[in-house]
Formats: structure tokens, C-alpha cells, sequence
């Protein structure tokens, strides 16, 4: 699939960590963990709206897309 | 109501009793020389005994083991559905598959056996003609089992994908 989650780069630069992010937005760590490896179908606009509130960025900045 | 052990038991004592049947049908046909007219003491046969015997033989054997294999596909999908209650497995949906593919061959392996009937022994055009449907109900059992699992299969691939929704 050519759509990236960026969630990792974007973590560095914050510099926070997975579990405080997980904290923030109210999802669990194993949800978190599924979504930046990229095993996740979907992903709702509300759960991209609070990580954007709480990384203070776009969603493109989260999720990219790249050609196969 | 149905307990679930006695639901479990129903499909465990079904389940053996196949098993002992398809046993005596294995062991027995071999051993009267593939005349199944010799087992059968309440029809006289029509014709004496010919090759085309072995279908019938043959035919029986088939019908045994594909009953035993029926039977276990629809023994584990029990298990898995009612004592389990794993609904979200893919291993249901291919007992289910595999069951309704083997009554498929079941109904077809009891059509050529009543037909078989007909032409080697006194038994009634009637009375294939009562029964036939029911043969046929089978055959119909074991595709709605097949549509059955691929719908069962698609929901289950929901209910991941909803799940794998973040």
C-alpha cells in the first residue's frame, strides 16, 4: 500500500514517547503500536484529529503517500 | 432449552456411531467379494452378479467415509461455535465449507446408491421417487452450507477490518 504513517518521525521530533502519546489521545498502546507499523485498515477522523492536536501538526504530516 | 454439553454429546454419539458404521462397511464389503447383494437379505436380486456390482461396492464405501468426514467438519464447527465461542475464527468457516462440499458428494453418493437399488434389486420406481427429494435436500443442505461460510468468512473480514480501524 502506498500510504505511510509517519507517526515515529514525527515522535522524534517532539520528542515524546509512544506511551505519552497513547496517554494524550486516549487510545491504548497496542492501538498506537498498530497504527505507526502500519497494520491498520482505517483510520477515523476524530482519532486523527486529537493526535494532530497533540503533535500540533496537519495530517499530512502524519500520513504520507509514496508510489509502489 | 439444549444444554451445551448435551449439544456436544448429541454430535459426540453421532459422530461414533458413523465412525462404527463406516467401519462394518469397510471391512464387511471387502470380505462378501464386493457383493453388496449378499449384505442386503431383504431385496432378492434382479440380475446375478456382475462387475457392475463394484460401483455399488464402491459407491458404498464412498458414502461411508464421506458421511464420517461430514460428520467431523460439523462435529469441530460445533465445537468451535458452541463450546469455544470463537466466532471470529477462520477455522469455522472452513468446517463449515468442508462440510457442505462433503454433503454434496453425500447426496450424489445416495442418489447412485437408491439408483443402483432400483436396477439390481425389487425395489420400487415409487419408492425412489419418495426419497429422491430428500437427496436432493442434501445436495441443497451442502450448498447453502458453502453460501453459509463465505458469508460468515466476509463478516468475519468486517469485523478484523473494523477492528484494525483506529
Amino acid at each position: 500500500m502506498g500510504i505511510k504513517i509517519q507517526l515515529d518521525k514525527l515522535l522524534k521530533e517532539k520528542n515524546m514517547k509512544s506511551n505519552e502519546l497513547a496517554e494524550i489521545i486516549d487510545i491504548t498502546p497496542v492501538n498506537l503500536s498498530i497504527l505507526k507499523t502500519g497494520k491498520a485498515k482505517a483510520i477515523r477522523f476524530s482519532t486523527l484529529e486529537v493526535i494532530c492536536k497533540a503533535l500540533d501538526c496537519q495530517p499530512g504530516d502524519i500520513i504520507i503517500y509514496e508510489q509502489d | 432449552m439444549f444444554k451445551k454439553a448435551t449439544f456436544k454429546l448429541v454430535f459426540d454419539i453421532l459422530f461414533f456411531l458413523v465412525v462404527m458404521n463406516a467401519l462394518a462397511t469397510i471391512f464387511i464389503i471387502p470380505m462378501e467379494g464386493f457383493d453388496v447383494s449378499l449384505s442386503n437379505s431383504r431385496y432378492q436380486p434382479q440380475n446375478t452378479f456382475s462387475n457392475y456390482l463394484y460401483i455399488g461396492a464402491i459407491n458404498e464405501i464412498i458414502f461411508s467415509v464421506t458421511f464420517v468426514i461430514v460428520v467431523h467438519h460439523l462435529r469441530k464447527a460445533a465445537k468451535i461455535f458452541i463450546i469455544s465461542k470463537e466466532f471470529r475464527s477462520f477455522n469455522i468457516v472452513n468446517h463449515i465449507k468442508r462440510s457442505g462440499q462433503f454433503l454434496i458428494i453425500l447426496g450424489l453418493s445416495l442418489i447412485v446408491k437408491k439408483m443402483f437399488f432400483i436396477y439390481y434389486f425389487e425395489t420400487t420406481r415409487h419408492f425412489f421417487q419418495a426419497n429422491s427429494v430428500i437427496y436432493l435436500l442434501v445436495i441443497v443442505l451442502g450448498l447453502s452450507f458453502i453460501r453459509v461460510s463465505k458469508m460468515l468468512k466476509i463478516s468475519i473480514q468486517a469485523k478484523q477490518d473494523q477492528d484494525l480501524t483506529i
